[in-house]
């Protein structure tokens, strides 16, 4: 047992050791969240990236007590979601990434129901219900059935379902999955808004902009652990002040001696290799971080003559301040969109 | 307003909604019921006249009618777990699974909701073979009483449709498995055939059936003929059945988080 810290019961969310297993199909065990802990602070938005299938959703999915760890420990506002749920559902708000209303109902209709479910009465349900319906600026569309909506506007009815009831933690997964980039501008907006009005935000995305424009914090997550947490800023600064990124034209993985020589240069801060072994096909290469001050130029040319001397032919060779990208890159030794579009192939 | 009135409240509107919004359906199964009375009304107009001994009556149109009122009911509960079946497909489930309800909310307001489709459809039927020459013996009480079965058949059937769907989670498993109870629970029952010309295996099976319990008393409540102490064995069994299923459905429910 993890003694619980002076701040577990202030913070907005708390979590230690979490490990969620799923019985797979084939019966095999599914460790969908292995050994996560975070603390995400009251008043801030906190961002959960990671590619499908990495454990974010699932890890959202027991906050909003519709999932019982495996082991671990979980608090919302000090309150564990297993033992009292009721008192965690009256805390957050919970959207999840397909859109969930009833499109046989209009969206006031829709709104009146979640009022009634979160014990809204009377005059202040409905002056709740116009309230968020201005906000999402669906007030001249309530009256319709939400069949007829956008795929923009039934998003944007879903948040306000979520925040109907004034949730202190509001948990967004993949809020802007598949929207068109204005919608997803105008979701950011409302985030930032609600943020400014004291709600707490936990969203997950595998979209690396969105990360980095709406969170304060991000905890990267891949395949069920965090790999690496803190504010978007100070995530790509630790990678140096620049990063050269080469890929080989030999798809074999890279040498380790190939490995030691960069480390060995005195301008480099770091080196992480990319691609497997013989065989394992992708790319291969290596991510060099450079330290700062030092000539991006002269940091180029000495990696390239340090690669060519070892016999590794170079394909491509890029050379940027860090993004989060190659923040992700350095953590999990892959991209995020590579895994992502693995992820979807196989979906499709 | 308590809390938990309040929560059923708004999923029963819910359900009133999504019924007048697909008026079409909703009509076609509404008069579903009747198409027994076309098949078996009819066809076997004539089988009672001269056994009054074994079907209450020389009119099989009067025996059977509270056999169709047991359809109407059968119809509508053995379905009613369905919507959650949808919610569960689309997300919604889980929209009404994080809202701090108590989970016999989802049970409460299908089963008010269902149980006044199948009085509306049990005034419907009544009305219909009151034309044909069958009047409630017993009255206008009779007539109250006939809803209160039709609520006491109701709750349980309604919670064992929602038990599957919450259960099962599949659309083909819980067609499956409603298809295959649908024949047996309405032929293994004195729906269309009265207990006493049953061979002894066939009625003990029969009286095993809930929907027994609520035809016998409504046909009671209908003829005026027999024994009135049905009201309270068929009561009895009726409330037994009931709880047991409520309480399995409610516990399914709140089995449901992952």
């Amino acid at each position: 047992m993890t003694a619980a810290g002076p701040t577990s019961d202030t913070a907005a969310v708390h979590i230690r050791d979490l490990v969620k297993v799923f019985k797979g199909e084939t019966g095999g065990d599914i460790r969908a969240v292995d050994g996560v802990s975070l603390e995400i602070r009251a008043g801030e938005i906190f961002g959960l990236l990671g590619p499908n299938g990495a454990g974010k959703t699932t890890t959202i999915r027991i906050l909003a007590t519709l999932a019982r760890p495996t082991a671990g420990l979980v608090r919302i506002f000090g309150r564990e979601p297993v033992a009292e749920p009721d008192a965690v559902r009256k805390l957050i708000g919970y959207v999840s990434q397909e859109v969930a209303v009833d499109r046989t109902l209009t969206g006031r209709e829709n709104l009146a129901l979640q009022a009634g479910l979160f014990h809204l009465r009377g005059e202040e349900a409905r002056s709740r219900i116009d309230e968020v319906l201005a906000l999402v600026e669906l007030a001249d569309r309530a009256d319709d059935v939400a069949r007829g909506y956008s795929g923009g506007m039934k998003k944007r009815l879903d948040l306000a379902i979520g925040l109907l009831h004034r949730p202190r933690l509001l948990l967004l997964d993949e809020p802007t999955l598949g929207l068109d980039i204005q919608t997803r501008r105008r979701i950011w907006d409302f985030v930032l808004r609600l943020r400014a009005g004291g709600t707490t935000i936990l969203l997950t995305t595998h979209y690396l902009e969105e990360a980095d424009r709406l969170c304060d914090r991000i905890a990267i997550v891949d395949r069920g652990r965090i790999r690496a947490e803190g504010p978007p800023a100070k995530l790509k600064e630790a990678l140096g002040a620049h990063i050269v990124s080469v890929r080989l034209a030999t798809p074999n993985g890279t040498a380790a001696d190939v490995e030691a020589a960069l480390r060995g240069l005195d301008f480099v801060a770091g080196v992480k290799t990319i691609g497997g072994g013989p065989g394992a096909g992708g790319d291969a290469g290596a991510e060099v971080a450079i330290r700062p001050g030092t000539s991006g130029d002269a940091a180029v040319a000495a990696v390239l003559k340090t690669l060519e001397a070892r016999g590794a032919p170079v394909a491509r060779l890029g050379y940027a301040a860090p993004t989060l990208d190659d923040v992700f890159l350095w953590h999990t030794g892959h991209e995020l969109t590579e895994a992502r579009g693995a992820e979807t192939g196989a979906q499709g | 307003m308590s809390d938990f009135l309040l929560e059923c409240g708004a999923l029963t509107r819910r359900w009133w909604i999504h019924f007048r919004r697909n008026l079409g359906s909703s009509i076609f199964g509404v008069f579903q019921p009747l198409m027994w009375l076309l098949l078996f009304g009819f066809a076997f107009k004539g089988v009672a006249a001269g056994r009054a001994e074994a079907f209450g009556t020389g009119d099989y149109i009067a025996f059977q009618t509270a056999g169709l009122l047991a359809i109407a009911v059968l119809g509508n509960t053995l379905f009613g777990g369905v919507p959650f079946l949808f919610d569960q497909e689309s997300g919604f489930l889980d929209k009404m699974l994080v809202a701090p309800i108590a989970r016999s909310a989802l049970f409460v307001s299908r089963f008010v909701f269902v149980t006044a489709v199948s009085t509306v459809q049990a005034l419907l039927i009544l009305l219909l073979v009151a034309l044909l020459g069958v009047r409630v013996a017993t009255g206008v009480g009779g007539l109250a009483l006939i809803v209160v079965y039709t609520a006491l058949l109701a709750a349980g059937l309604t919670a064992i449709s929602i038990a599957m769907a919450f259960a099962l989670r599949s659309h083909a498993a819980f067609f499956a498995i409603t298809g295959f109870l649908m024949t047996p629970l309405l032929l293994v029952s004195s729906a269309l055939v009265p207990l006493d010309v049953m061979p002894a295996w066939l009625r003990v099976a029969a009286y095993l059936n809930p929907l027994t319990h609520g035809i016998e008393p409504m046909r009671y409540l209908v003829l005026g003929r027999g024994g009135a102490s049905v009201l309270l064995t068929s009561g009895a069994a009726l409330l037994a059945f009931d709880a047991a299923f409520v309480a399995i459905a409610i516990r399914t429910m709140r089995a449901r988080m992952e």
